[in-house]
């Protein structure tokens, strides 16, 4: 009787021509079929033709690198451009770096909150739109701002941040930090961070209280004062003005939210508007610290929110993403990054109390 | 053939970090996380490894010794730089071989091409000179390496990584970030190729 068997894969074809003998049924097939035996040797001979070509190479001597090239280990910048941050910038900004492992990302961080903070000094401001009384859907939301910060609150966010490098290996870094907001009101708020940023622990607390921000970058240990004017845009709990940028908001129709009712909407964000904003804070800050924050332009931003029945935000997440001309830097390639933030408010009008550090 | 993990065809790189405990069986993961943490005697180990498989395939791609040569060079800091973000979904030859590539590419593109100079491969000495039979099989491969020379990059490329690194198809798909299918397309395109010139030769001839 006679067997038939199928003619080689080219798997079965490329690994014969370069050399490895094929077992079993494949092997017996080989040998019968001359079809198969004739592309097995043009495959041979070009096998053998590239082998003469790979093989007559000699490699120089290994070349030890350059000290400059030594020293770039790694991803490697964001390193160097946080500490020249660290070096160059106030505490409060330091924080900033703390938070975010690059100083393209406390150029972005800086966005968010860069709005003039009302929050400290503001009055809560009588005419709150509540969704559906008939204002229009970006009022609703700016107003939510007010509505949101006039009172008491615990606020938890989720912060990630994606910095995305040129190529040749260096892979995407990504930090990702939890914050934790207790709102005593808008002027007394306390913000703690705890986490690890490239394998730096992060352990920073801050507090604003009438007018003067603390902040502690050891757990609370030890905090340093800064008046709020110089450091507010910089808050964290200011995410919230965020939406102060807002270029125009959809409705996204009602839900629930944390077994809340509400009203949801997405708003973009004016990129001009924020990068307008980032460039204002130029003056404001020095050395490697401004050229990174010149080098950053921010492409898109959105964001949504829940907003309930009081006008009042229950959920928050955005999304902004940025770019830094690198040449600028001193960088190869142009760095993207890619933030969000992700949050829910809640405890409202709960007995928070906010106190201020005894200052070392 | 192996099967190895493929990877999105739009990817330019090795996403996220590679944590080696050094205890693998392949030498060059402990090696990698030696040059992550800085260990330039491990990339120097690297580097005697494979340079003369990423050299050939250089010599392939770019056509001129010297320019290869270059190129090995930055490849090697490349991999100096981003050791930490090889995430082991391959061999580590594959991703160097990836990054060969994208080096090769980038000084291409910033030069123009030059032909592949196929009589610096024919003076080449065979590596295994031998009897008589060897030198006809030299004969031979003189021939195809000067067929060789007249394909196109993406054709050498794709001969190179099957039969110079030994690369299965599923890695060769990796290293050149396209599907299987197209690997397989190229190659039949190459011999299609290699096969004309041939013919064209021996009529010439």
């Amino acid at each position: 009787m006679k067997t038939e068997t199928r003619h080689l894969t080219l798997e079965q074809l490329l690994a014969a021509a370069g050399g490895q003998s094929l077992d079993g049924e494949a092997g017996a097939h080989l040998e019968a079929c001359t079809a198969c035996s004739a592309e097995v040797g043009h495959w041979t001979a070009i096998a053998v033709g590239v082998r003469h070509v790979t093989a007559g190479v000699e490699p120089p001597p290994w070349s030890p690198l350059p000290p400059l090239a030594a020293a770039q280990r790694g991803p490697g910048w964001p390193e160097q451009v946080m500490e020249a941050v660290r070096a160059s910038i106030a505490p409060r900004r330091r924080l900033i770096a703390a938070f975010t492992a690059t100083a393209l990302v406390a150029a972005a961080a800086v966005s968010y909150g860069v709005v003039a903070l009302s929050g400290a000094g503001r009055t809560p401001g009588p005419t709150v739109s509540t969704p559906g009384s008939g204002g229009s859907a970006r009022l609703v939301v700016l107003d939510s701002v007010q509505a949101t910060t006039a009172q008491s609150y615990d606020a938890t966010f989720s912060f990630r941040e994606t910095t995305s490098y040129g190529p040749y290996g260096q892979a995407p870094t990504t930090v990702t930090l939890p914050v934790q907001i207790q709102a005593e009101s808008a002027a007394r708020v306390k913000t703690t961070v705890i986490g690890t940023v490239t394998g730096t622990p992060v352990d920073v607390v801050t507090i604003s209280y009438d007018g003067t921000a603390y902040e502690s970058t050891d757990g609370g240990g030890t905090f340093q004062t800064e008046p709020l004017s110089a450091v507010s845009q910089y808050g964290i709990e200011n995410e919230l003005q965020l939406l102060q940028s807002v270029g125009s908001v959809s409705e996204q129709g009602s839900g629930t939210a944390d077994g809340v009712t509400v009203e949801r909407y997405h708003a973009l964000i004016d990129p001009a508007k924020i990068q307008k904003e980032l460039t204002s804070l130029l003056p404001d800050v020095s050395g490697q610290a401004r050229d990174v924050l010149s080098a950053v332009t921010i492409s898109a931003a959105t964001v949504d929110v829940t907003i309930d029945g009081s006008g009042r935000i229950i959920t928050l997440n955005s999304d902004l993403t940025a770019s830094v001309n690198g040449s600028a830097l001193g960088l190869s390639g142009n760095p993207t990054v890619h933030e969000t933030w992700s949050g829910r408010f809640f405890n409202y009008g709960a007995d928070i109390v906010v106190q201020p550090p005894s200052t070392s | 053939m192996k099967v190895v993990p493929t990877m999105s065809a739009s990817s330019d790189l090795p996403m996220g970090f590679y944590v080696s405990t050094g205890t693998g069986e392949d030498p060059d993961l402990a090696l990698l996380s030696r040059i992550a943490t800085g260990d330039q005697e491990a990339i120097e180990e690297l580097y005697r490894r494979h340079s003369r498989l990423l050299l050939g395939q250089l010599q392939l791609m770019v056509g001129q010794p010297a320019l290869a040569e270059e190129v090995l060079q930055d490849t090697m800091l490349a991999v100096w730089r981003g050791a930490r973000t090889f995430r082991g979904g391959s061999r580590v030859r594959t991703w160097l071989l990836g990054i060969a590539r994208r080096q090769a590419r980038d000084r291409m593109r910033r030069q123009r091409p030059t032909p592949m100079a196929d009589a610096e491969f024919a003076q080449r000495p065979s590596p295994n000179p031998g009897p008589e039979a060897i030198a006809i099989e030299r004969a031979e491969a003189r021939r195809m390496v000067a067929a060789l020379s007249t394909l196109t990059p993406a054709h050498r490329e794709v001969v190179g990584l099957v039969f110079g690194a030994d690369l299965s198809l599923a890695e060769v798909a990796r290293v050149l970030a396209v599907p299987l299918g197209t690997v397989k397309s190229r190659l039949h395109a190459a011999r299609a190729a290699l096969s004309r010139t041939m013919n064209e030769k021996d009529v010439n001839e």
